[in-house]
C-alpha cells in the first residue's frame, strides 16, 4: 500500500489573472517515516494535442517526512506563454500535480483549467495573438482527477522488482481526460 | 420474512461487490469490491436498511467511511469477532487491517465532496502473499487471521503482532478460494480450485484431512469458494461440490469427516456458504424439549440464495433471481435475524427473519454447556488461548498453574479489547471548514531551502491532530449541512509564509553556534555535524581508494571569521587569523566563563590555521593545517600534551568524555590517544582495507565504550576491537544473510546503538521458504554485534528473540548452551572465572526471563524443569 495518502488539495488564489503564480496547499498523510524526500511536480498542459507542449512549471523536494499529517504550499510561476500554441491558449486545459518517491510516480492529480478573457467583447472576438494580461485563469477545483500508481516503497531488491502492470490502464484514463 | 434491496448500497457505477460483512455488534456493515479506479471498501450504517424512517431521515448518514486504498479489487472484508478491527484482502496481494480512529469526519479527496463520517485507518499492511487474496477468516479467539490466496497457500497471521506469521499452510495445488475456522479452535479448513477441501490442525498446522470425492467433477467456474463451519462445530459445509451431475454444497461431518449429505437444488455452482453464528432452538409441537439446530445460507452463481435449517430436510426458504448475476458473499448479523448478500451485479440484498421462522438463539451460557458436553473442558481452554498447544499433557503441576496464568492474561487482554470496541455513534458532521475538523495547523510558516542542484526543498508543516475527544455514547442528531459546502478552492492567496533558508555550504561557519551544556551530560550534543561527520562523495577514477580518501573534506575554517560556541557556563571562540602581526596571521582560541562575558578567562594563539576543533567538558582539541594536534584544558588553557603530529590532514576528529581522542586522516589512517594518561592507544591503523570503490566513509566516531566505529556509505559498520587488534564487522546490509533476514532488525527502536547502525537493513519480509537456520544465523550475528557495541538492552532483546526462535525451530543444543552460559559454571573447579553479569545485566535475571519464555511452551516443559531445578539449587 502506498505509504503516502493525499488528504486534500486547496487551490489558492483562484480564479486569478493568468500571470499570477499557481498556488496549491497540499495536505498529505504518511503512515511511516520516509527515508527519502518526496518530489512534487507541477505540469501545465499547453496543448491537448501533444505532450510536446507540456511545461514543467516547477519541481520541488519535500522532506523530511516523519509519520503523520503534513501540509505545504506548492507555488509555481505561470507557464511560459511563448511555448503555448496560439490555438490552445484560450479555453480549457489541464494542470497536473504529480508526486514521486525514489523517482517513481505514485499519484497524479489533474485539474481542468478554463482560461477566459474577462472582457465579454474579447470573449466574442478573441484577439490574435492572445493578450495574456487580460486572461483570467479559473481552476475547476471541485473536480480533481486522481490517479494512483503502484510503486515499490521499499529499498529495491532484485526479488521485489516487479513490472508495474497497472500503469497502462491508468495512463489511459489520463489521456481520455486530456482529450476533453 | 422481509426482503429488501437498498438501492443506495452500491459502489461506483454498480461495480461488482465481492464481499459483505455485518459488524458483530451490529450497527455497521462493510462491503468490498471495485471502486472508481482500484479497490473500494465502504462501511455503511445498517440502521437505514432496517428502518424505513431512518432511511428517509437526511440527518442519519448512510455511508460512514469509504477507503480506496487497495490498488485493485477488494475480494473480501471481514470484521474480527470482537469487532475492533476490519481485515480486507484484494487483487493487489495485500491484506489490510483497519481500525476506527477518533478523528471524526473528514472529506474524501478526489471523490466529489463525499464525506467520511468516521475515519477508519489502515494500521497494518500484510504483503507476504504472491497472489490475489480471495478469502479471510478470523479465528474464534481473534488471535489469528487466516488469508487464502491465489498463490495456493493460506497464511495464518498473529493478530497481536502484525505482520508476524504463525504458519503458512502449503498443500493445495490450486488457488485457495475460501477459508473457515472450526468454532472450537482445533481446525481450520480451506477449499481450493485443485478440487480439494483440506482440514488443518491448529496444534501443529499440519494437514488433518483432505476431502476430494465430492469435488472430482468440479470445474473452476466460481470466483470464490467460501466454505463455512457450523457454530456447534459438527458440520463443515463446502462451497461448489458436485453430486450426480448437479451442483451441491457438501456437508462434511466432524466425526470421521463423513460426507454423506449435501444441500442440493441450486442450478449453478455454489459460491458461498455462511452459517448463522447462533445455535438456534425452537419448540416443536409434540415434543417437550426444544429442538436445537443450526442455520445456513447458501449463495450460488444461479443468482439465488437458499437458507437451510439442519433440523429440516428441505430449505427454509429459496429466493430465486435475487440478483442479476452471481451471489458472491453472505453475512449474518450476530442476533441471527438479518442476512445480507452481495452480488457481481453490484447490489446488496437484505433479508429480515422473524424468530418464529428461524428460532431463538441459545444464550452464551447454554452454548458453553453445549460445547462442554460435546468437546469437554479442555477445548474451551483452547478457544481462549491461541498459544496453547493442542493436546499436550501437562506433566508438572507447576506448568498447570503457568498455563492457567497465561489463560488469565489472554482473558484479560480480550476484555481489554472489549473496551476498545467502537460503539456505533454518529458524530456531528461539520462540512464548512474541513481544516478545523480534526486538524490544527501547527504554524503557517513553510521553510524552504535551495539544494545545490538549484531545486527547492520544502519542509512540510506537521499538522497535529486535535486531542481526540472520546467518541460520545449519545447518538446525537447529526447535522448534515445538505449542500456540500466543501470546496477545495479559495479565492484568497495562500497565507503560508515561505521562509527561504540558504543552504549551508562548506562554509558553515557564519551560523555556527551550538550549545554545549557542560553540566548536563545527558544533553551533551556533539558539536556541529560538520566536525565529526564526513561529507564524502564518490569520485570516479583509476585509483579509487587513494582518490577517495583525498576527497574526505577536511573542515575549513575561513580566515577572518569568528566562530562562537556557547554553553551554559563557557563560551569557546575560535578565530582563524584572529590577530594580525607584521610577520603573519595567528589563529586565536578564547574561552569565556559566561556566554555574555567580554573578557576571556584565557586565550591562546596558534601559528597555523585551525582546521577543526572538538571538545568535551574538560578538554579542547584543535587540529591545524600544519598537521599538529593541540590539546588544551578548558579551565585554564594548559596543554596536557605537547602538539602531536600526524602525517596528513585530519578528516575526522572525535573526543570522548573520558578523554579519548581519535583522529582519522585523509589518507585513511586512524590514531587514538588517551589524553589524560598521555598514551597512544592506536597508531596508524589503516581502514583502507575496509574501503572499496563503491563504499566511502560516511561516519567515524567513538562508541560509548571508546572503541572506534566507522560507518561506510554502503551501510557497513566496523568497530576496531582493541583486544583482537582487528576491525570487526558489526553490520552489513549488503550481505545476503542480512538481506533476507534484515527485516527482523526493524523491531528495535532506532536510537539504540546497533539499530541506528542498521537503518539500511532491508525491510523486506523474511522469506518463509528459507531454512530456519538462516534466521538463526542472523540472530546470532546480532547478538555478537550487541556484545561488541556493549549495548545491553539490544543484547537482551536479541537473546530473547533467539530463544523464542530456538524454542520453535531448534536445535535444542543451542538453547542448552545459552542456558548453561547464563547459569554459569556450577562447579568451582571450572577454569573460567565466574561472572554474574553480562554487559551489566544480571545473568540470573536474564536466565529467569529465558526460563519464563520456555515455561510458556508446553512441549519444552522437561527442559524448563531441568534448568529450573538447577537454578533453585544455586539459589539455596
Amino acid at each position: 500500500m502506498a505509504k503516502v495518502q493525499l488528504c486534500n488539495i486547496t487551490v489558492m488564489d483562484n480564479p486569478s489573472p493568468f500571470s499570477n503564480p499557481f498556488q496549491f496547499e497540499i495536505t498529505f498523510e504518511c503512515i511511516e517515516e520516509l527515508k527519502e524526500d518526496l518530489e512534487w511536480k507541477m505540469i501545465y498542459v499547453g496543448s491537448a494535442e501533444s505532450e510536446e507542449y507540456d511545461q514543467v512549471l516547477d519541481s520541488v523536494f519535500v522532506g523530511p517526512i516523519p509519520e503523520g499529517k503534513h501540509m505545504f504550499m506548492f507555488q509555481a510561476d505561470p507557464p511560459n506563454v511563448s511555448r503555448i500554441p496560439e490555438n490552445d491558449a484560450i479555453g480549457v486545459t489541464v494542470v497536473l500535480l504529480t508526486c514521486l518517491y525514489k523517482g517513481q510516480e505514485f499519484i497524479r492529480v489533474g485539474y481542468f483549467i478554463n482560461n477566459e478573457y474577462s472582457d465579454p467583447e474579447m470573449r466574442e472576438n478573441p484577439p490574435s495573438p492572445p493578450q495574456f494580461d487580460k486572461v483570467i485563469r479559473n481552476i475547476l477545483a471541485s473536480e480533481p482527477r486522481v490517479t494512483r500508481f503502484k510503486i515499490n516503497w521499499e529499498d529495491p531488491t532484485p526479488a521485489a522488482e516487479q513490472p508495474i502492470t497497472n500503469l497502462n490502464e491508468n495512463s489511459n484514463s489520463i489521456s481520455t481526460m486530456e482529450c476533453v | 420474512m422481509i426482503l429488501l434491496k437498498p438501492a443506495w448500497v452500491k459502489h461506483e457505477d454498480n461495480k461488482p461487490i465481492f464481499s459483505v460483512d455485518i459488524h458483530p455488534k451490529g450497527g455497521r456493515f462493510a462491503t468490498g469490491g471495485q471502486g472508481g479506479q482500484g479497490g473500494r471498501i465502504v462501511i455503511w450504517n445498517i440502521a437505514p436498511i432496517l428502518s424505513y424512517s431512518d432511511e428517509n431521515d437526511p440527518n442519519i448518514p448512510k455511508q460512514l467511511c469509504q477507503m480506496d486504498n487497495h490498488l485493485a479489487c477488494v475480494n473480501v472484508v471481514r470484521w474480527s469477532c470482537q469487532g475492533h478491527l476490519l481485515a480486507s484482502g484484494g487483487d493487489d496481494k495485500l491484506v489490510m487491517i483497519w481500525k476506527l480512529t477518533g478523528e471524526g469526519s473528514s472529506t474524501l479527496f478526489g471523490s466529489g465532496g463525499k464525506v467520511n463520517v468516521e475515519t477508519w485507518k489502515c494500521t497494518h499492511t500484510l504483503n507476504s502473499h504472491n497472489g490475489d487474496i480471495l478469502d479471510l477468516a478470523w479465528a474464534p479467539h481473534d488471535g489469528w487471521l487466516a488469508s487464502a490466496s491465489v498463490d495456493n497457500t493460506v497464511i495464518i497471521w498473529n493478530t497481536h503482532k502484525f505482520p508476524e506469521k504463525v504458519a503458512v499452510l502449503k498443500g493445495h495445488s490450486g488457488m485457495v478460494k475460501g477459508v473457515t475456522w472450526d468454532p472450537v479452535g482445533k481446525y481450520i479448513a480451506s477449499q481450493s480450485d485443485d478440487k480439494s477441501l483440506r482440514v488443518w490442525r491448529t496444534a501443529d498446522w499440519q494437514q488433518q484431512e483432505v476431502v476430494t470425492d465430492a469435488f472430482v467433477d468440479c470445474s473452476a467456474t466460481t470466483h470464490v469458494l467460501r466454505l463455512s463451519w457450523s457454530p456447534d462445530g459438527q458440520y463443515l459445509v463446502s462451497a461448489h461440490a458436485m453430486n450426480g451431475g448437479g451442483p451441491t454444497a457438501q456437508i462434511i461431518e466432524r466425526d470421521g469427516w463423513k460426507q454423506d449429505k449435501d444441500f442440493v437444488g441450486h442450478r449453478k455452482a455454489v459460491t458461498c456458504v455462511r452459517f448463522n453464528s447462533n445455535i438456534l432452538k425452537k419448540v416443536t409441537p409434540g415434543s417437550p424439549k426444544p429442538q436445537q439446530y443450526c442455520c445456513c445460507a447458501v449463495g450460488s452463481r444461479d443468482k439465488s440464495v437458499s437458507v437451510w435449517l439442519t433440523s429440516l430436510k428441505r430449505p427454509l426458504v429459496v429466493i430465486k433471481d435475487l440478483f442479476d448475476d452471481s451471489v458472491l458473499d453472505i453475512s449474518w448479523s450476530s442476533n441471527g435475524q438479518h442476512l445480507l448478500a452481495c452480488s457481481w451485479d453490484g447490489s446488496v440484498a437484505c433479508i429480515i427473519f422473524t424468530t418464529d421462522a428461524i428460532g431463538n438463539p441459545l444464550s452464551e451460557c447454554e452454548k458453553d454447556s453445549l460445547y462442554e458436553r460435546m468437546y469437554g473442558k479442555s477445548m474451551q481452554r483452547n478457544l481462549l488461548n491461541s498459544s496453547f498447544v493442542g493436546s499436550h499433557i501437562i506433566e508438572y503441576p507447576e506448568m498447570l498453574s503457568e498455563q492457567d496464568a497465561i489463560n488469565d492474561i489472554s482473558m484479560k487482554q480480550m476484555n481489554e479489547i472489549n473496551v476498545e470496541i467502537p460503539k456505533i455513534t454518529i458524530p456531528t458532521i461539520n462540512l464548512e471548514s474541513p481544516k478545523q475538523n480534526g486538524l490544527l495547523v501547527a504554524s503557517n510558516k513553510q521553510i524552504e531551502t535551495r539544494l545545490p542542484s538549484g531545486k527547492r526543498r520544502i519542509t512540510p508543516m506537521f499538522l497535529k491532530p486535535v486531542p481526540t475527544t472520546p467518541v460520545k455514547e449519545t447518538v446525537e442528531v447529526p447535522t448534515i449541512q445538505a449542500a456540500s459546502t466543501f470546496s477545495s478552492s479559495s479565492p484568497t492567496k495562500s497565507k503560508i509564509v515561505v521562509v527561504q533558508e540558504k543552504v549551508k555550504q562548506t562554509n558553515i561557519i557564519p551560523s555556527h553556534s551550538s550549545l554545549i551544556p557542560s553540566v548536563r551530560p545527558q544533553t551533551f550534543q556533539p558539536p556541529g555535524v560538520q566536525i565529526n561527520q564526513l561529507t564524502c562523495s564518490e569520485v570516479p577514477g583509476d585509483q579509487p581508494i587513494v582518490q577517495f580518501i583525498n576527497v574526505l573534506d577536511p573542515l575549513k575554517m575561513p580566515l577572518g571569521q569568528t566562530i562562537t560556541k556557547k554553553n551554559d557556563f563557557m563560551k569557546l571562540q575560535v578565530t582563524n587569523g584572529g590577530l594580525t602581526t607584521p610577520k603573519g596571521k595567528l589563529a586565536r582560541i578564547e574561552v569565556f566563563k559566561h556566554p555574555d562575558d567580554k573578557q576571556p578567562i584565557w586565550e591562546t594563539y596558534l601559528g597555523s590555521v585551525i582546521k577543526c576543533i572538538q571538545y568535551n567538558r574538560r578538554l579542547i582539541v584543535a587540529c591545524c593545517e600544519d598537521l599538529s594536534i593541540n590539546t588544551y584544558e578548558i579551565k585554564c588553557g594548559a596543554r596536557p600534551l605537547p602538539p602531536l603530529l600526524i602525517e596528513d590532514v585530519a578528516s575526522a576528529l572525535c573526543l570522548s568524555d573520558s578523554g579519548i581522542c581519535m583522529v582519522l586522516t585523509k589518507t585513511g589512517l586512524l590514531h587514538m590517544w588517551n589524553i589524560d594518561l598521555g598514551k597512544s592507544i592506536l597508531n596508524r591503523i589503516s581502514l583502507r582495507s575496509l574501503l572499496s570503490n563503491k563504499a566511502s566513509v560516511s561516519g567515524c566516531s567513538l562508541t560509548t565504550t571508546d572503541l572506534p566505529l566507522v560507518t561506510l556509505s554502503d551501510g557497513r559498520a566496523f568497530i576496531y576491537n582493541l583486544d583482537l587488534q582487528t576491525w570487526v564487522l558489526i553490520s552489513n546490509p549488503q550481505d545476503t544473510l542480512s538481506k533476507v533476514s534484515g527485516s527482523i532488525a526493524r523491531s528495535v527502536g532506532g536510537n539504540l546503538p546497533l539499530a541506528s547502525l542498521q537503518r539500511q537493513m532491508s525491510a523486506h519480509n523474511l522469506n518463509d521458504n528459507l531454512p530456519s537456520g538462516v534466521k538463526l544465523s542472523f540472530l546470532e550475528s546480532q547478538i555478537s554485534a550487541s556484545v561488541l557495541l556493549q549495548s545491553a538492552s539490544e543484547f537482551r532483546h536479541w537473546l530473547l528473540i533467539t530463544v523464542t526462535h530456538l524454542l520453535e525451530k531448534g536445535p535444542e543444543c543451542r538453547i542448552r548452551s545459552i542456558l548453561d552460559e547464563l547459569m554459569g559454571p556450577t562447579h568451582s573447579s571450572s577454569k573460567k572465572p565466574r561472572t554474574d553479569n553480562i554487559l551489566g545485566i544480571s545473568k540470573k535475571k536474564l536466565l529467569n526471563e529465558v526460563l519464563a519464555l520456555i515455561k510458556s511452551k508446553l512441549h519444552w516443559q522437561r527442559l524448563y524443569k531441568e534448568y529450573n531445578e538447577q537454578l533453585n539449587l544455586l539459589n539455596l
